[in-house]
Parts: structure tokens; sequence; C-alpha cells
């Protein structure tokens, strides 16, 4: 196994408001191994995009990511980039207890001799890690392609423009250099005619035009995961097919990790390796993209996939969950899910689950038993990677301790069709 | 239909073009025009005796521009017809017509020709009195269930208000009505007095439906009814809408851009594209054995949700021409991957076809307008300008690829035509050595299996029916 090139651990992000604290992502983990591609699946209101704003360091007032949680980025390079200029704040070690509160660089194999510090394997954490740090991850390192292209575009500026300020900026290209160089990047997203559409303002480029753009802005000083908000939600299915076609190419020859968010569960069959099923801020289920629509576990799962149309037979009545999401605004004391899932039972609705292992044969309960599989410093060092041995879900269902009889009771048919509960 | 023998097809196609005009009385507004005739046809739907008929439909959004501006043509002679009670889906990429198509039949744009009967009435003709008498056989259910409703106006009185309108009853019995029919779209007797802002997507969309509902009608156009909503509501929108169609007897025209969605519910689908219907048919049909080829890209572009059947996906190249300035012969030809070839070129390498395709794009877009004049002056001056130079493309797209006179030939006289800084005429030369018959002539509505047509070139004898045809390249005859 590998180690992963990003680990989120317990990501709490929270808003704070006059009347609430929303809990939008409340206690997501999960790893992003080089080269893979991650589906993070959820409705409206799940917390997804919060994620992916949590990771790249955007989440804005009245936003705050709790200190605790952990955000890993292990690519070495960087990590010894960061660890020469930071050695006071570098934990040399896989003791992950005894580090100290203001370290935020953790090495676990390398060299400790300060400037020429060499790392082999170790990662930053961009919670705890300053401003400085953070701005030399995003955009560089990790990248975002937002939903809306033509918003996060400029409309006053050319897309040349855009291309070359941003060219300017990490790479210090200027002048014909940068010119050439924008060129370059917009043939490498399969647009024509390059030389003028740099001369051309957003709006005179089409919908996949424009996403392809963006992808080329977010590419421009060679990340090497790539955070993809939702990028197809607003196009139509044969444009959605080229920048699908497009993301697997650049996949492929600049060896990116992609973290995918989308609600759209045929776009995640296609192009995920591995998937994280989010619900109320939580990550109730992760599994390899292969396990989890053949044998999907949590009972939020299993309805998400049966009310896809197209799955049932046509005409049919397609089954549904009831109610809607909830908004996590206070600590879970109970599965968020319980009061819509149809194969509750009474501990649902009084105990809290935590992710467990689900995935079949080859259950290997370890030291903690049914602990998640938490990212590098700590306990083992390398218990990461999708992998099918890595199913867990968050559900009461799967603990002995509880599900005594519950298992295999209600088909998930549920009450009939009918009342959404208002406000 | 499990694709047949190729040596078959043509017996299957003889049953070709139904040129015949529909019934006198709805082929009035439009005998006098050939190609709305040619292109009328009765696709053999399911009932005898439809309820709508669309018989060459055209809508035109006038240019803005005081002269010279073209027409948008959002929806450009479509035909079809909805058998009673019955559910037909319309799919199509966004800016299709398939909304304007909509509209059009329920009177809300002005239709610029052809005509639509319902239930025996033509209804474009319909006035004042009349009109708003039909109307209340006709509603729509929107697209957006937020800007579609009134957020001033509290439930009741958005779902009463047609009721109001039409003069229905006493007020007491309208209000009775109302609750009656929030409680058939699964809202509570006491959001009667809440305002729309209180509710979630779904049901604000389920007083959407309220409202449509209201007047009884038999006819309801249904925009995109579930687009905004997450899947698990969207199911349950759904499952709604049958429920509703069961219980009242109605007619859906169900307008969505989610093929999933539209197979799901519809009985018959037609599939538009660039303001033409492309293809028509009874809906596991179509999908199982779409004949057009723009219905077979746009199927295969639906990702499955199955990782395990990683589709055999066709990628169009490009976008969607526009509407103001359509290919003059196929609608689809400018990205179509089963374009028939000239037949001088049909042997050549798929690749350097490609290219030569690529080529004529970036040509066809220069000549669009997108290129300012200054910068066709600096070319034409020789200076650096803002795009690149037929030449350049040329040498960037062919560098090292061995070129038969027959292609090189033109490709060298419209560089020679770019270096004037005459970009029009390079499109010429181009179209004229490398065009072929999709982009000359309308295909015919071509009937290919039980009451399933298709507009294809390709549906003639003379040529290799699609489903025969390997769009990756090879036999493209």
């Amino acid at each position: 196994m590998t180690d992963p090139l990003l680990s989120v651990e317990d990501l709490r992000t929270t808003f704070h408001t006059d009347r609430e604290v929303v809990r939008a992502v409340d206690g997501a983990s999960f790893t992003v191994a080089p080269t893979e591609t991650l589906g993070i699946v959820g409705e409206s209101g799940s917390g997804k995009s919060v994620t992916a704003r949590s990771v790249l360091g955007l989440v804005e007032q009245p936003g705050r990511v709790h200190p605790d949680s952990a955000i890993r980025y292990h690519e070495p390079t960087f990590v010894q980039r960061i660890a020469r200029a930071h050695p006071d704040a570098t934990f040399w070690g896989d003791d992950a207890g005894a580090a100290p509160d203001d370290a935020f660089v953790t090495v676990l194999e390398g060299e400790q001799s300060g400037a020429n510090a060499v790392v082999e394997r170790g990662s930053v954490d961009l919670v705890s890690a300053p401003d400085s740090v953070v701005r030399q991850v995003r955009g560089s390192e990790i990248a975002m392609v937002p939903q809306d292209a033509l918003s996060s575009l400029n409309p006053l500026y050319t897309v040349g423009n855009q291309l070359k300020e941003l060219l300017g900026i990490h790479r210090d290209l200027s002048g014909r250099e940068a010119t050439r160089e924008a060129e370059n990047l917009l043939k490498s997203v399969g647009i024509p005619d390059p030389e003028r559409r740099l001369g051309e303002y957003p709006h005179q480029f089409s919908g996949g035009m424009q996403q392809r753009a963006v992808i080329a802005l977010a590419l421009a000083c060679g990340p090497s995961v790539l955070v993809c908000d939702e990028p197809t939600t607003a196009l139509d299915v044969t444009i959605q097919a080229q920048i699908l076609d497009l993301l697997d190419r650049l996949q492929h020859e600049q060896d990116l990790s992609i973290v995918f968010i989308t609600h759209d569960i045929g776009v995640i069959a296609q192009i995920a390796d591995s998937v994280a099923v989010m619900y109320a801020g939580e990550v109730v289920e992760r599994a390899s993209a292969g396990r989890l629509f053949d044998d999907p576990k949590h009972p939020y799962t299993r309805g998400l996939l049966r009310s896809i149309p197209g799955l049932a037979g046509t005409g049919d009545r397609l089954p549904t969950i009831e109610g809607s999401v909830p908004t996590p605004n206070e600590e879970a004391s109970a599965c968020r899910f319980a009061p819509r899932c149809p194969e509750s039972f009474d501990a649902c609705h009084e105990i809290h689950p935590e992710p467990l292992a689900v995935g079949d044969p080859v259950e290997t309960h370890g030291s903690g038993g049914d602990e998640i599989p938490r990212g590098a410093p700590g306990g083992e060092p390398s218990a990461v990677a999708a992998d099918d041995t890595d199913h867990t879900a968050a559900c009461l269902l799967y603990d002995d301790e509880y599900s005594s009889g519950a298992l295999g009771r209600g088909d998930g048919s549920g009450p009939p069709d009918g009342q959404e509960v208002s406000e | 239909m499990n694709n047949p023998d190729v040596s078959e097809r043509p017996t299957e196609r003889d049953r070709v073009p139904e040129a015949s005009p529909n019934d006198p009385e709805t082929s009035t507004g439009s005998a006098n025009d050939p190609e709305t005739s040619t292109e009328s046809a009765s696709d053999g739907g399911p009932d005898e005796d439809p309820l709508v008929v669309v018989d060459g439909l055209r809508t035109y959004y006038e240019s803005e521009q005081l002269i010279g501006g073209m027409p948008v043509k959002a929806v450009d002679g479509v035909s079809f017809e909805i058998g009673r009670g019955e559910t037909f889906g319309l799919v199509g990429e966004s800016g299709c017509g398939k909304t304007t198509l909509g509209r059009s039949i329920l009177r809300l744009e002005d239709i610029d020709e052809g005509s639509v009967t319902v239930d025996g009435t033509d209804v474009t003709s319909l006035r004042g009195h009349e009109l708003k008498q039909w109307r209340r056989d006709a509603q729509m259910v929107f697209q957006n269930p937020s800007s579609s409703i009134n957020e001033r106006m509290t439930v009741g009185e958005i779902v009463r208000e047609p009721l109001d309108i039409h003069g229905e009853g006493t007020k007491t019995e309208r209000r009775e009505k109302v609750s009656h029919l929030l409680d058939r779209v699964g809202l509570q007797p006491e959001h009667y007095y809440r305002y729309p802002h209180q509710f979630s997507g779904g049901q604000r969309q389920r007083i959407g439906i309220a409202r449509a509902l209201a007047l009884e009608p038999e006819f309801v156009v249904l925009d995109e009814p579930v687009s905004a909503l997450d899947v698990s509501v969207q199911a349950k929108v759904l499952n709604l809408l049958m429920d509703l169609q069961d219980e009242f007897d109605l007619t859906y025209l169900l307008i969505a851009h989610d093929l999933s969605v539209v197979r799901h519910v519809s009985d018959r689908v037609g599939v538009m594209y660039l303001g033409k219907l492309m293809e028509v048919g009874p809906t596991e049909q179509l999908f199982q054995s779409p004949e057009n080829p723009y219905t077979r890209s746009l199927l295969s572009a639906i990702p499955a949700p199955d990782p395990d059947t990683r589709t055999d996906r066709i990628t169009l190249h490009g976008t969607p021409p526009s509407p103001r300035d359509p290919p003059a012969g196929c609608a689809f030809s400018t990205r179509c991957p089963f374009k028939i070839r000239p037949e001088e070129f049909a042997d050549l390498d798929a690749d350097v076809y490609e290219r030569i395709e690529e080529f004529r794009t970036v040509v066809r877009e220069q000549d669009e307008g997108t290129v300012p004049v200054v910068e066709r002056l600096k070319a034409r001056l020789g200076l650096d300008a803002g795009y690149v130079s037929l030449a350049d493309l040329k040498t960037d797209l062919f560098d090292g690829v061995a070129l038969p006179p027959a292609v090189e030939e033109p490709l060298d006289r419209a560089v020679a035509s770019g270096a004037e800084g005459d970009v029009a005429a390079a499109r010429a030369v181009l179209d004229e050595a490398f065009g072929a018959v999709c982009e000359v002539e309308r295909p015919d509505q071509h009937s290919v299996d039980d009451g399933q047509t298709s507009r294809c070139h390709r549906h003639r004898d003379e040529y290799v029916s699609p489903d025969a045809v390997d769009h990756s390249g090879g036999d493209l005859r």
C-alpha cells in the first residue's frame, strides 16, 4: 500500500450565525491516493462543496475549520520544501501524540538536517499551517475547478488576460512567454484556435468551452490534486462527456489525483476509483466504486441508488427516501439518517454510529476493533489506500453490539410516499 | 429490435418517406410551402385519434439588429402527435428549442408557421374569448420552482388564482377545491396560509403542479419539472406526476434534458437538435435501438450509474451551431460522427479526414464573425494577428502527413484565400471540395421501424445505414 497524496481526518467545518451553529461538515474522513479519482457524492446540503472549500482553505467568515481537524498533504518534494523552511514547526517521528501543538509538518522518514533536510515520507497539515504555507499549496499543489465556470471567470478581462495574470503571479512568466504558455494551456484542454480564443471574453465562450478555460486556469501551475466541484452539472450530456474525457486524459498525462464532487451518481460510476457518500455533513459510506455500486451497505446509499430513474423499470413508481436532508446544527447524538431510514431500530435514535469496516470476507479486526483506518501518523503508518477491504459504513446495522436481530429486517420499501416535513 | 443484418436494411427502409400531407384541416397553413409539406409526416403514434397534432411548426425570434440580422430559428419545422393519456418526452441539449416548442404549443410564443391542433381545434387561430377558454384545458408546469411562483402570495392564493381568473364556482367552493388540490399533491391543509419561501424546492414544485391542475386541464406541458431537484426529491415528484396522470387522465408533454427521467416516464420520445425533431419513437424502442446518429451520440453520452458498464461513448466534437445560422443541410452535420463522406474521399485515412474536419471547423468559426475586423486587417497586412493564420493551421494539423493531391489542392487554395484575409472564400473552397450530401441537403424524415422515424440521409438506400457504420472511422461512404 502506498501513502495517500491527500488525507482528510475528522474534518469539521462550522458556520457560526446569530441563530445557530451549522455543522456543514461534521467529522468527514477520506484519503486520495496518487493518480486516484475519489468521487464525493451527496444531495444538496450534504456538505460536499464545503468539504472542497475546506481542503483549499477557502472557507470564509462566518465559517471555521475546527482546529482538531486535519487535512494532510503528503507530496514528499513539497513537504521537504516546507520542512526546510519551517524547521521549528517540523515534527520528526511517527508518534502523533508527542507532536508539539504548533508543529504542522510531520516527517515519518527522512534525514533531519535543518536547511538540508531530506523528506521521503511525511505530510503538511493545512489546517494548522499558517496562511503563507496554505497559499503555496493552493493553486500550485491543490487546485480547484469550481461549479459555475462563467461566474468564476472575470467578465471584464479576456480569457488570455486571466491566464497570463495567473502565470505572472505563480510562475513569474510575462510577455510573449506568458502568451505562449497560455496558448499551450488552452490547447491542452482542447480549445481549437487558442490564439484567437485568448483575445476573447468569457461570454464569447460556450458553456463547455468556459469550463475548459477554467480547467486550464486550474492546471496553470501544475498541481498534483485537482478538486472538481460539480464541474459538469451545468452542462449538457454531450458536453459533459467531452469534459469527462478531457479530465481523464489530463489525469493520465499529468498524473493528477482528482477529487470529484457531484450529485450525479452516473458520473461517479463512470469516473471514480473510490467513492465517499456524504449525508448531513458526514461521510456515511466509503468504498471502491465497484463495491459501492455492487453492494451498497448504508441504507442511505441504497436509497440513493434506487431512486435513480432508469435503474427501476420504466413506468414503475420510483422508490423514494422519506423526508429531506436535515441541517446539521447540533452535535450528532444519534444517526442523522435514522428519522428517514427504513431500516432504523431503537438504538439508531440514541447512538451516533461510527464508520465500521463492512468489507466482505477479509475483515481485519485490528487493535481498535471497528475503528476506521486513519491516515498516516499514529497507529499503523500506512493503513490507507482504496482497496476493497476499505469498505466502511457508518451504520449500527453493522455493529454487532446493537444490531442483533435488526439485520435483514426491512427491505427498504418503507412507508408510502407523500409528506415532506416542512421547516 | 436487435440490430438486423445490414443486407436486410433496405427492405425495412422501403416504407420510407411519408410525404403525404396530413388530413386537410391540419395542413392548411402550410400547404403552399413545399418544404413543410415534405417534412410533415405522421409518425405512426400508437393513437389513431391523437389529442395534439403539431404540424410543420416554426417559431423564430426576430433579430434585434435593425438590418442584416438573422432570426433565431428556435423551432424550425417540427411535426409530431401526442396521443390521449400519453406522455410524450422531448429531449435535447440546451438551446435546441424544446422549451420554445412547448411554449409555442400553448400559444405562449408567437408562431411563425405551421399549426397545432388540439382535440380537432386548430389552436393557432384562436383569439380572445376562445383562446382564454382553451387555455383552461392546457396548462404548464415550469422549470424553476422558485421563480415561477409569486413569493408574495400565499400558497392558497397561488393555487386559487387560476380559479379566480376563470370565475370558477363560489368563493367557498374555490377554497375547498384548493384544499383538495393541496392534499392531492402531497401538501398539508395548513400550508394554505404559508408563503413559498417556507417550502423546499420539491414542495414548491408541488405548488406549481397544484396550480397547473386547478382548472382540470387535459393537457399539461411539463418543462423540466424535476431538473432543479435532488434525485431523492426528483423521484417523489415524478411519482406524483405519474399518479396524477392516472387519476385525472392527463396527457403530458414532458420536456427534459435528463434522459433517464424521460425514459422512465414517457411513452414516446422525440429528440430535438437545433430546432428540428431528429428522431421520434416509442420510448424503449428508441432507447434500445436509436437510429439517428444524434440520438445515438446523445444516448451514449449518458453516464450509466454502474461502474462496470463504461460504455463506448461517442464523444461529439464542438458545440451545436448557432440557431441564427443553422447549417444548410442536416442540422447535425457539423458534429456528426457518421457524416457521409464525398465519394472521392471514401477511402481516405480516418485520421486525415478528421484533421480536414478540424481545419474546416476553425475556418468556419473564423468566418462566423468572431474575428474582429481589426484582426483581419492585421492579418492582411502580415502583422501578428490575434488568431491563427490558415497557413500555420495547416502546418499544425498536417505537418508530416502525406496528403493526396485531391486533398492538398483545395487546402492550399483555402490557405491562399485566408492569406488575403478572405476567410469566407476559404470556407467556400473547403465546402465545395469536402462538402457532402449531409451539408447541402436537408434530410427527410424516414420511417425506420414501427412508429419510429428518423431524419438522416443515411436511411436512404444508396448509403450505409448509421448502425452499420463504425463511427470511429472506417467505411463512411
